[in-house]
């Protein structure tokens, strides 16, 4: 799962080119993302894994680094 | 290469079309450098851009209707430097700035201009203009940056800089134009986002329609402290959302919802907001047009918190962003809103090494579609939010465009201050309003606090008591007579035991006998309480129990005082010769101006009917104002028509016997008969006369109303007054003036006047300005002045305040409130029901009841609103609207138009969708109620058979009809078009528009000009229009 967000955030949303994200990297924190990179995300994770994200969960505290991501996502099942 | 336009590209496109003389999207800057710039490193730096930046390259050209854009290989451009530092001062360079910035571009050629203005050795202005279809806000902060390296690198000497390869504007518009369009859940997101708009938020009733491009730009600083404070709350794990920035945008979207609900008074909101669309790497460094703007919805209630409608803005805004970046802007989409809300924050504050600050520069217009339109910026990286508010001058005026961001400013300070008080709580107005209505409200003027409503009157009768005082048919009174008569009445009732404050109940057909009873009713110091004389029975008994009066007086056959053992009924018939008895002379009473001179029973819409307790000091006053600003002579001639039930008729009945005038008594009935109040008013020359507007519309069309030379003034009251009547009668009587009155009986007649002049005969009739010693109060729910233009129930404070309802203390407590805007003890403000609002000149606009406040799918509207826009536009000389339990609305109208009425079209103009009555039903006249006025209870149960609403289909008729339709058919895609039917109703957008336009110029091989299909939208008005012009240029 993680390496398919780390693709997707590499190729098409980071705010700079970048080789690594560690897990726990605060990804709006350390400017690889922006807001509307977040939403870009959320769009691509509802889309790959055919779940849908509702407004209230799109926190910082879901969506701050890769590891709060995929906890957020296995629990959508 | 050329490419088409992407859907963002696009809706610019149209409206550069639709208005092709002004620079309406000029996006112009400058920068503000302060150093000694090297002016050859900073033209060549300036090629280097141009030639890093296709977007500064691209020309637009048009085939068969359809825009391209190509960019130029290369373009040679020689920087313009302009050398101030000699003889100019700031304002000379402000001008040089506004002026340029205004001139338009040619986007065939060159879709910038700019220059280097040198202020002096250490200061250089960088002026920049490009045309929105390649820029956009972060667009700047890119060409900025890049400007400053190429710059660095120049001046310098060194090499240019080792820039990563920026991928080209054109090839993002190339992805964008293959976009799979349908395969995307986005769209349907923004279909049904679309659908759930019920409507666009009105500003202080200003009316957007008809209107220019011409804006004006207002910008105020937030300041540091409230910036700070702000940022400070937004780091409230409460409100925080991923960014700051993020943040921030958040709760400025909450502020403008909250504004937009205090000014419209509308729940279900919308504003359009931009979207930097900047998500994708590849782009990130691409000057170009990419912005999209998209609609931001809220359901905003008087219960919210501002916190709390932050929290749901958060919710949306984070929908809408994700949305967003797939989404694909379309007219529909464009259309959705009217204000555009935007929020840049991008750091100007350096280039190369030396400081910099920027502005914007305001070109002068802004789309006629998004007219009211707010950015919040923070160039310097100051810390300090400045907001800029593009104002159309056409819907804002001067006056207003100064107060709206007062208004807005203080939602923030509310929010900075408490964060959890609720809308409701927050007062909007400014000081300079505040002393606005207050000197319109100044309206002192001395009245005689001795003074009762039969004190002048007594001093006429000494003045001239052989005038004559009364007529009626072929009797008449001198006013001597007639004192002494009633005064022979007064020493009966005194007799009889009535005393001060004592009320004595009057069912009299109108007569001379009516006139003695209620003169001679005040006389002995006693209220009079005036009955309906056809009132039924029970009606009747429950008046009686309510008021608990002891006396009555009757002259007709409706009446059976058996029914009433325990009040004493006379016959005034069958009293004539017991009164004549009595002595004529003044009785001995002393009659306080705060004693009770009548009461008034009123039925209000809803509820039992209830007494009004009206006392000498307001009735008197109203009298004196009356006769203060349209003052008469014995030489004028009174009808009294009005019914004495009724309280208009308390002016009929004694105003012209205070001056010494003559008062002809109308027959009783007569009042609803134009034929008899035309004899009277021939027969003894009336000067002076009233009508409720219904009453008035139907007067006007007696063939005989013409020889009526002698009327003068006609005051109109009890309902609205349609501007429609008011022309209308002025066509007929050249010599009358018309005049406007409005007040409940709780305020001793009338409240406010306006004196509807022949000069200012457009829009609606107001119902004007306070009378003497009266004032009026527009407040919200919580008794805050709501800001000029925004409805709000109307109050009245001052002297003609009813002393409460009779034996009704909770109700009285409801509706007469202590006067919280005066320092008089025990003032009080009567609450009325009705919906108003101030006009900018300070007369008030009359809107409806708050009862008839209708709620349609969650949008606060008011059926008088419609019907006022009927009246003004549809060939109608009556309507009435009403709603049905299914929130379906019916329009009731009466009308001397044979054609059918294409009411939809005509509406369509100037009342959103969901204010146009379903149903339009033609009358042969509108039922009346007993006053005069149309009787909606009669209106409802009316059965009709509803009128075909089908559009009867018109087939298109010659040569240009048919050219015509044939282009629109192919355009719109539909099998058959109607030449009555309405461009923009067959879903003509502004897209199809072009296209059509352009087709008919290849035809007829002239160029109309695009917005003439909005002006001409049937084939029927454009075919003749067409056939005028050609027929011109033949000549």
């Amino acid at each position: 799962m993680t390496d398919r967000i780390i693709a997707y955030i590499k190729e098409e949303i980071s705010l700079e080119p970048i080789d690594e994200i560690d897990l726990d990297e605060d990804l709006l924190g350390s400017g690889i993302l922006d807001s509307l990179g977040v939403m870009k995300l959320v769009a691509f994770l509802e889309e790959e894994y055919s779940i849908k994200i509702m407004p209230e969960d799109m926190t910082v505290e879901n969506f701050s680094t890769l590891r709060t991501i995929t906890d957020f996502i296995s629990k959508q099942g | 290469m050329k490419l088409g336009l992407t859907a963002s590209q696009l809706s610019l496109w149209v409206g550069q079309k639709l208005n092709p003389e002004v620079p309406l999207y000029n996006t112009a800057a400058y920068y503000d450098i302060a150093g000694p710039v090297n002016e050859a490193a900073f033209v060549s730096a300036f090629q280097l851009l141009i030639n890093a930046t296709d977007a500064l390259r691209i020309q637009f050209f048009e085939e068969d209707g359809i825009p391209y854009q190509a960019a130029q290989e290369s373009l040679e451009y020689q920087l313009e430097i302009i050398d101030f530092s000699s003889t100019n001062t700031d304002t000379d360079i402000s001008d040089w700035l506004l002026d340029r910035c205004r001139q338009k571009l040619d986007i065939t050629e060159k879709v910038f201009d700019a220059a280097l203005l040198k202020i002096h050795e250490d200061r250089y202005i960088w002026f920049l203009n490009l045309h929105h279809l390649v820029t956009d806000g972060f667009s700047r902060k890119i060409i900025f940056s890049r400007m400053a390296e190429f710059y660095a690198s120049l001046d310098t000497g060194t090499q240019l800089p080792d820039i990563e390869p920026i991928s080209p504007y054109l090839e993002y518009v190339k992805t964008e134009l293959n976009r799979p369009e349908s395969s995307s859940s986005e769209t349907t997101y923004w279909e049904d986002k679309i659908e759930s708009i019920k409507g666009l938020p009105t500003f202080y009733g200003q009316k957007a329609r008809d209107i220019g491009t011409s804006a004006t730009r207002i910008t105020v600083s937030l300041g540091s402290d409230r910036s700070n404070s702000l940022k400070h709350i937004a780091q409230n794990s409460e409100l925080r959302s991923f960014s700051m920035q993020l943040t921030l945008f958040n709760i400025f979207s909450a502020v403008l919802m909250a504004y937009l609900y205090k000014i419209s008074g509308q729940n279900q909101l919308v504003v359009g907001t931009t979207n930097h669309n900047r998500s994708n790497r590849k782009f990130r460094h691409t000057a170009g047009h990419f912005v999209k703007v998209f609609p931001l919805t809220a359901e905003v209630q008087e219960e919210d918190t501002l916190a709390g409608l932050v929290r749901k803005l958060t919710l949306e805004n984070n929908e809408q962003l994700k949305h967003g970046v797939n989404g694909l802007v379309s007219p529909e989409i464009n259309r959705s809103y009217n204000v555009i809300f935007n929020y840049v924050s991008s750091d100007f504050s350096k280039f190369a090494d030396f400081p910099a600050t920027t502005a914007w520069l305001p070109n002068g217009h802004i789309d006629t579609q998004h007219y009211f339109q707010c950015h919040i910026t923070d160039f310097d990286a100051s810390g300090d939010y400045k907001l800029h508010f593009d104002l159309n001058n056409d819907v804002f005026s001067a006056d207003l465009q100064q107060s709206i961001p007062e208004h807005f400013m203080n939602i923030i300070d509310a929010f900075l201050a408490d964060q959890h008080s609720n809308l409701g709580e927050i007062s909007l107005i400014t000081t300079s309003e505040i002393q606005k209505i207050e000197a319109w409200n100044n309206t002192e003027v001395h009245l005689d606090p001795n003074e009762t409503l039969l004190s002048k009157f007594e001093f006429q009768v000494e003045k001239s008591p052989a005038t004559t005082a009364l007529v009626f048919g072929d009797e008449s009174y001198t006013y001597k007579e007639f004192n002494d008569k009633a005064n022979q009445l007064a020493h009966f009732l005194i007799k009889s035991g009535v005393g001060a404050n004592d009320i004595v109940a009057v069912s009299l057909d109108r007569s001379l006998e009516m006139m003695v009873c209620i003169y001679g009713i005040l006389k002995a110091g006693a209220a009079y309480l005036p009955l309906d004389t056809n009132l039924p029975v029970e009606r009747l008994r429950f008046i009686a129990d309510d008021a608990k009066f002891k006396w009555l007086f009757y002259n007709h056959n409706n009446f059976s005082a058996d029914l009433f053992p325990d009040i004493d009924c006379y016959d005034v018939g069958q009293l004539a010769k017991e009164l004549s008895h009595n002595p004529t002379s003044k009785p001995r009473i002393s009659t306080e101006a705060n004693q009770l001179a009548y009461i008034i029973y009123t039925s209000g819409s809803t509820g039992e009917p209830k007494g009004v307790k009206c006392h000498h000091k307001g009735i008197v006053n109203r009298l004196d104002w009356m006769n203060r600003d349209y003052p008469i002579s014995p030489e004028d001639n009174f009808i009294q028509k009005t019914p004495v039930t009724f309280d208009v008729s308390l002016w009929e009945l004694f105003w012209p016997l205070q001056q010494g005038a003559k008062l002809i008594i109308e027959q009783p009935e007569g009042h609803k008969d134009p034929e008899q109040l035309v004899s009277t008013i021939l027969a003894h020359q009336v000067s002076v006369i009233h009508f409720v507007p219904s009453m008035l519309n139907v007067f006007i069309t007696h063939p005989r109303v013409r020889d009526c030379g002698s009327l003068k003034h006609i005051f109109c009251s009890g309902e609205a007054l349609p501007l429609k009547t008011v022309k209308q009668t002025y066509e007929i009587l050249d010599q009358v003036e018309i005049f406007n009155l409005y007040g409940p009986t709780e305020a001793s007649v009338d409240v406010t006047s306006w004196h509807c002049s022949r000069e200012n005969l457009k829009g609606s009739v107001p119902i004007g300005f306070p009378v003497a010693n009266t004032r009026i109060y527009i407040l919200d729910e919580h008794l805050n002045s709501v800001p000029l233009g925004v409805k709000g129930e109307l109050y009245i404070g001052g002297v003609q305040v009813a002393a409460g309802y009779l034996n009704r203390e909770q109700l009285t407590q409801e509706r007469f409130l202590d006067d919280p805007f005066v320092q008089t003890q025990g003032a009080k403000m009567y609450k009325t029901g009705d919906v108003a609002r101030y006009r900018e000149d300070g007369a008030i606009e009359y809107l409806g009841r708050t009862d008839s406040q209708i709620k349609l799918r969650g949008i606060r509207i008011e059926l008088g609103e419609i019907e006022n826009i009927i009246e003004q536009h549809c060939p109608v000389s009556e309507v009435a609207v009403l709603v049905n339990s299914k929130e379906v609305l019916f329009a009731y109208y009466t009308s001397n138009e044979t054609a059918s009425i294409l009411f939809k079209d005509i509406l369509d103009q100037w009342l959103p969708d969901y204010m146009i009555p379903t149903h339009f039903i033609a009358l042969d006249e509108l039922p009346l109620s007993k006053n005069g006025k149309v009787d909606k209870r009669a209106l409802q149960e009316l059965d009709v058979e509803m009128a075909d609403e089908a559009v009867n289909f018109v087939a298109p008729e010659g040569e240009i009809e048919e050219l015509l339709a044939g282009i629109w058919k192919e355009v719109l895609g539909l099998e058959q078009i109607g030449s009555n039917q309405n461009f923009i109703a067959l879903g003509g957008h502004s897209l199809a528009a072009i296209r059509v336009t352009t087709r008919i110029n290849e035809e007829i091989e002239i160029n109309f000009p695009l917005n003439k299909i909005f002006e001409l939208p049937t084939i029927k008005e454009y075919a003749s229009f067409i056939e005028e012009t050609l027929i011109k240029l033949l000549d």
